[in-house]
């Protein structure tokens, strides 16, 4: 076997965001990681970064360029009363102007359109990969959280990689070429100036590493809110039917107040940061004051270098304070950066081998060899169980709510993997083909039913997705669903979903079995299928079904007998065990739970 | 309907915060001016050679008291609005959510729950940014430009050459009248952007089994790249605009530099003004640039929050369907009969009325059953009977009273509702039971739990009623769920309880073990049962078949046998199996 089962380590699902996946601790990410990995998204617009750079270079000269214009104006023009080239350096401010707006405005508009680009691919990185994790990862994680990463988190990317990079570029360059000229004018002055680094460096790292974390509280602090949020406003008539509001209020309270609390104690980082490195700052002035002042009395160094000197160390201020600045956003960043990869590392449990083989078409011929199946380590559901569907038969599976029967779906389908014993389907172990080719032959209409915002056509569509309007139709008479559909005035052009018409449960599970039929496959799971449907639109639906189960292989899941009795076979389970199984004349003769449940449902004496 | 203003109340509320922070941002620039001050004696004593290394020490100390002055008020500043930004983030939010849990079933079939969460996320988020950030570089920047201006008016230049200088940047406020509704529309169309990806993300990760099921996991991740897509789309529109403000504001300092140079060097050279005026009026201009630009990105920054704060303010004013009256009565249900009288309901106006002319009377104590067709009404009925939405006038009444002179907190205490869904919430299994009162001790809630049939699973659980379930209960299968979510409505112990099909997923031995309990706990309570099954509401007192909106049979059980129509249809088809099955098997 490839994949060794890895066990899910928490039946609880909502444990928190640090249990995270399959809770094996992702390798922390660093910022270098991040930027590399930033950096491979924006390689592929090479040439838009050249651009940006460039821009920023010329930017940095222009700038440098307007003063010089104005210096030569005072010291040449104006003593020499040239008139003609006062007009002309005007005309060049005003070049350098029009040349500088263009320039920022490209830069920022390169850049905007890179860091677009970059979040673009990550987003969608992102979320293709979630889509092909397993179910059970969906189980173990809330999708509040799962959301403020693909939004949150992401944006906070954005940000960064919009505004926050250009600057950081831009100052390391004024620094290095203010900190180069400077050493180039004094050497000993620089490196007494310079002094002060090793401090701001060590405060940087401290600064550091407490920020990330408490950016990391801040964001998690934000999924809890999401997560708190989805699923209130989710129940939300139920809360209003039990007069809960207050209570979610104050619970939602909580937790925004638990957000507000970790900002705060990341702004409490911040100004006891920014104002160090500030005061650092002056520290360094400081230095360079007395120990310049100290030269100058023993004259190895003129008046007019110590003022130079002072003028120039104000300019390299800026670059400092501004990285002080932005060590923020890149922390929060950071933090960030860890939440996407913690769900980019982790690996689906359910991968294809390497060279799965694609299932040919089948006869539908599933076999349950001795399987241990449990969801989490302590409550195993199956143990050493065994079960035959054979082809082009109809198979059912009774027994009470919880007994493992929508488990043994999930199990054909690869939703999970058992941890012991092989599924096979015509012989082929479903470990060793691909997932695509196994599910597009196996239907399954289940109790939980998910229609997504679009129209009714689009819904029954995701059956198959080449299908033609005729066999959209076609599928939709079969489930008995034209009916209503047609009475609707937009009919299958009507918006469904949550801003669409609303269903009943009823006509919702038409809807998906409707989605069945089209797909038309080999093998149908139907679970409880018809449980939320009333006993008219059940028989019609019955009759549908009959005739899309004609010569495919079937199992039906339900706790009403009424609707298995001319089933091939019928297993009765109990707690993952087959207690009984037979047709259904057989086991009504065994006189056991079978017939037990049967006399339940149909009492004789009820019929008057 | 009077426009929520979140950010006018706010600022009612905190302005003393922002009044301190100023005077700090004040005080901070204060002292930051004297440091050249400082720094220029310095140099002059040092040039005339009177530098003692006591004046040195002096002269280092005092900056780094300057230096110690600017930075502690300026962070002391900065951390305050911070901080109120935060707060104000806490208070809108949880004022959005107060407002979230008094709207009613039209607004949550028309946002879905992705639109909501992208209120609280990204547009909160937005107008925060833009008044503590925003605010902070406005003061910074407002400071520094009016120091500059003063120490222009007061430096001797003539006032014409500053004003011809400072003209262009009198053309700011035009730009951004013109430019700023653009900005504002564009960020409005990216928060939506950002909305429907939420939207998208959140249905699809709840819908994720089906996409498996049907391996359509590619047209997923198309139908979220487009949401994406339409984000950068929308995001580079924004762009485009906003950096062509932010780069228009320092062009126009530019321009000024320009004015300075060409008109002030000419008035120079002609000596018209010194040489020294010159210098220092250039010297000024250029310190204009630097707020310029800030100020520049603070109202491109607050631009975009508009369209946050409008977004926000247009929520807040939409307002809830359903409204206690002004001298709402509390009631004691527990002995009130309920009656329909005459109740025609539609959606909308104009539309197919749902109920037709329903009548009926439910006693105090009684059990009614409901049975009909998908569609034919019966949900909008329980519905009406929860104030979920508004019925008519005098329509349904509590012993004598309209359900619309109820207070809401009096009508939906006294009544247990079970939906068909078994929604749970992502919490423990016994705050799930316990939602009515949470301060129940287990004992209640174990029993709640044996009347409704759940109590062995929960009990075979490795933690039993602490068992946290996960996003939607998923843990539990479609029957446990629904029995979960039947204690809660049992624990409830109301006058009057609905259960609105809410066993439809459990099997026929478990269904008949909870009618039973039910029956027994329930002798002298009302309860109405909503079922497609017969089985689940044939001990009911009186039984309504409700058909398209309409009630077309009523009785007991026996009663409907007896009569031609649905029910006894019904029963027939419900029973076929049973009869085909004897006919082979047994007789």
């Amino acid at each position: 076997m490839s994949d060794p089962y890895t066990p899910a380590p928490t039946f609880r699902p909502g444990g928190g965001a640090k249990r995270f996946g399959t809770g094996e601790k992702a390798k922390p990410a660093s910022i270098y990681n991040m930027f590399a990995r930033i950096y491979t998204h924006a390689r592929t617009q090479l040439p838009l970064l050249i651009g940006a750079v460039l821009c920023v270079i010329a930017i940095s000269l222009l700038e440098f360029i307007v003063p010089q214009l104005t210096r030569y104006t005072i010291d040449h023009i104006i003593p020499n009363r040239l008139f003609n080239k006062l007009l002309l350096i005007g005309g060049g401010v005003l070049g350098a102007a029009v040349a500088l707006g263009a320039l920022r405005y490209a830069s920022t508009s390169l850049m905007a359109s890179i860091g677009q680009r970059v979040l673009y691919n990550l987003r969608n990185d992102l979320y293709r990969h979630m889509q092909s994790l397993d179910v059970s990862f969906f189980d173990r994680n809330r999708t509040g959280d799962l959301m403020s990463r693909v939004t949150n988190d992401v944006s906070i990317l954005q940000q960064m990689i919009s505004s926050s990079m250009m600057q950081l570029f831009t100052d390391f360059f004024t620094f290095t070429a203010i900190a180069v000229y400077m050493l180039w004018i004094d050497w000993k002055l620089t490196l007494m100036l310079l002094a002060t680094f090793p401090f701001m460096l060590l405060t940087t790292k401290v600064f550091g590493k407490r920020m990330r974390s408490s950016f990391r509280t801040v964001q998690e602090s934000v999924a809890d809110v999401s997560d708190h949020l989805q699923n209130t406003l989710t129940g939300i008539r139920l809360i209003k039917a039990f007069t809960a509001e207050e209570y979610e209020s104050e619970r939602f309270s909580e937790r925004t107040q638990k957000n507000m609390d970790a900002n705060i104690q990341v702004t409490r980082l911040r100004a006891a940061y920014e104002p160090i490195i500030d005061f650092l700052n002056f520290l360094g002035l400081a230095i360079v004051l007395v120990f310049g002042a100290w030269l100058a009395m023993k004259d190895q160094m003129t008046v007019g270098t110590i003022v130079a000197f002072i003028a120039y160390l104000r300019l390299l201020q800026n670059p400092i304070r501004h990285f002080s600045r932005i060590m923020n956003t890149v922390q929060q960043s950071a933090a960030a950066y860890e939440r996407i990869m913690e769900v980019m590392n982790t690996k689906a449990e359910i991968v294809e081998k390497q060279h799965a083989a694609i299932l040919p078409p089948v006869n539908g011929h599933i076999v349950f060899d001795h399987i241990d199946f449990a969801y989490s380590n302590d409550s195993t559901l199956l143990e050493r169980f065994s079960l035959e569907l054979e082809a082009g038969k109809v198979t059912a599976l009774v027994g009470s709510s919880g007994s493992g029967k929508t488990t043994i779906a999930h199990l054909i389908a690869r939703f999970y993997d058992p941890q012991n014993g092989e599924i096979t389907i015509d012989g082929y172990s479903i470990k060793d083909i691909t997932l695509a080719s196994l599910r597009e032959q196996i239907g399954i209409v289940s109790q939980d039913i998910v229609l997504f915002n679009g129209t009714i056509a689009e819904n029954i569509r995701y059956g198959s997705l080449q299908s033609t309007d005729e066999e959209v139709m076609a599928a939709a008479e079969a489930a008995n669903a034209a009916g209503f559909i047609e009475s609707f005035p937009h009919g299958y052009g009507t918006q469904i979903g949550e801003r669409g018409v609303k269903l009943s449960g009823g006509q919702k599970q038409r809807l998906s079995i409707a989605r069945a039929i089209l797909k038309n496959p080999r093998i149908i799971i139907l679970d409880e299928a018809t449980a939320s449907l009333d006993t008219e639109s059940e028989q019609h639906i019955q009759d549908a079904l009959a005739m899309l189960l004609k010569g495919r292989t079937c199992m039906v899941i339900a706790h009403r007998l009424s609707t298995i009795q001319k089933a091939d076979r019928i297993y009765v389970l109990e707690k993952g065990k087959i207690v009984e199984f037979g047709a259904h004349d057989e086991l009504l003769r065994l006189e056991g739970r079978y017939s037990q449940l049967y006399e339940l449902q149909f009492p004789q004496t009820d019929v008057s | 309907m009077k426009p929520k203003r979140i950010l006018a109340d706010f600022f009612r509320k905190t302005w003393p915060i922002y009044l301190i922070s100023t005077l700090f941002h004040l005080l901070s620039n204060l002292i930051n001016v004297f440091y050249p001050k400082v720094l220029g004696q310095f140099t002059d004593k040092l040039q005339m050679n009177g530098l003692t290394s006591s004046l040195i020490v002096d002269y280092s100390l005092l900056l780094l008291v300057i230096g110690i002055g600017h930075v502690l008020f300026n962070g002391i500043a900065m951390y305050l609005i911070m901080y109120v930004g935060r707060k104000f983030e806490f208070l809108v939010r949880r004022g959005l959510f107060k407002h979230f849990t008094e709207m009613g079933e039209r607004f949550y079939s028309k946002n879905g729950v992705g639109k909501l969460l992208s209120y609280f996320m990204n547009d909160v988020t937005a107008v925060r940014e833009s008044i503590s950030m925003g605010f902070n570089a406005t003061a910074n920047a407002t400071m520094l430009l009016i120091a500059a201006v003063t120490m222009m008016l007061l430096s001797h230049i003539p006032y014409y050459l500053i004003l011809a200088s400072v003209f262009p940047l009198l053309l700011i406020p035009i730009i951004v009248v013109y430019l700023g509704p653009v900005i504002r529309r564009r960020s409005l169309e990216v928060q939506e952007a950002l909305g429907k990806m939420t939207e998208t993300a959140e249905e699809q990760f709840g819908g994720i089994r089906v996409t498996k099921k049907f391996a359509v996991e590619t047209i997923m991740n198309e139908r979220f790249g487009k949401t994406v897509d339409q984000i950068r789309h929308h995001q580079l529109r924004l762009v485009r605009v906003s950096s062509f403000f932010q780069a228009l504001i320092p062009f126009l300092g530019a321009i000024a530099l320009v004015v300075a140079l060409a008109f002030g060097g000419y008035l120079t050279i002609t000596k018209q003004i010194t040489l020294g005026n010159f210098v220092a009026l250039t010297l000024y201009i250029r310190m204009l640039m630097n707020p310029l630009q800030q100020i520049g990105n603070v109202i491109n920054t607050i631009q975009r929050s508009r369209a946050s704060l409008e977004r926000l303010n247009g929520l807040l004013s939409q307002q809830a369907d359903i409204v206690e009256l002004e001298n709402a009565k509390e009631m004691d249900l527990a002995d009130a009969s309920i009656s329909i009288q005459g109740l025609t309901f539609a959606y909308e106006q104009g539309s197919n009325p749902v109920l037709k002319d329903i009548n009926l009377s439910v006693k105090a104590g009684a059990m009614l059953g409901i049975i009909g067709r998908t569609g034919s009404g019966k949900t909008t009925l329980m519905k009406l009977l929860l104030r979920t939405i508004d019925p008519p006038q005098g329509a349904i009444r509590y012993g004598n009273t309209d359900v619309r002179e109820l207070t809401l907190a009096s009508l939906r205490s006294q009544l247990a509702y079970v939906p068909q869904d078994g929604f749970l919430f992502s919490t423990t299994i016994r705050e799930n039971i316990a939602f009515s009162n949470r301060e129940l001790p287990l004992d209640t809630v174990e029993a709640a739990a044996k009347h409704a049939q759940i109590y062995d699973n929960i009990a075979e659980l490795p933690n039993q009623f602490e068992t946290r379930l996960g996003e939607r209960g998923l843990t539990l299968s479609g029957g446990q769920r629904q029995r979960t979510s039947l204690a809660r409505g049992i624990i409830k112990d109301a006058p009057i309880m609905i259960l609105d099909d809410s066993v439809s997923a459990v099997d026929a031995v478990t269904e008949k073990d909870i009618i039973d309990a039910l029956q027994k706990q329930r002798k002298d309570k009302t309860t109405i049962i909503i079922a497609h099954r017969i089985s689940a509401i044939k001990h009911a007192d009186e039984i309504v078949v409700l058909d398209d909106g309409v009630i077309v049979q009523r009785g007991t059980h026996a009663q409907l046998l007896t009569q031609q129509g649905l029910y006894a249809t019904l029963h027939a088809i419900q029973e076929e199996g049973s009869q085909h099955a004897t006919g082979t098997s047994h007789s």
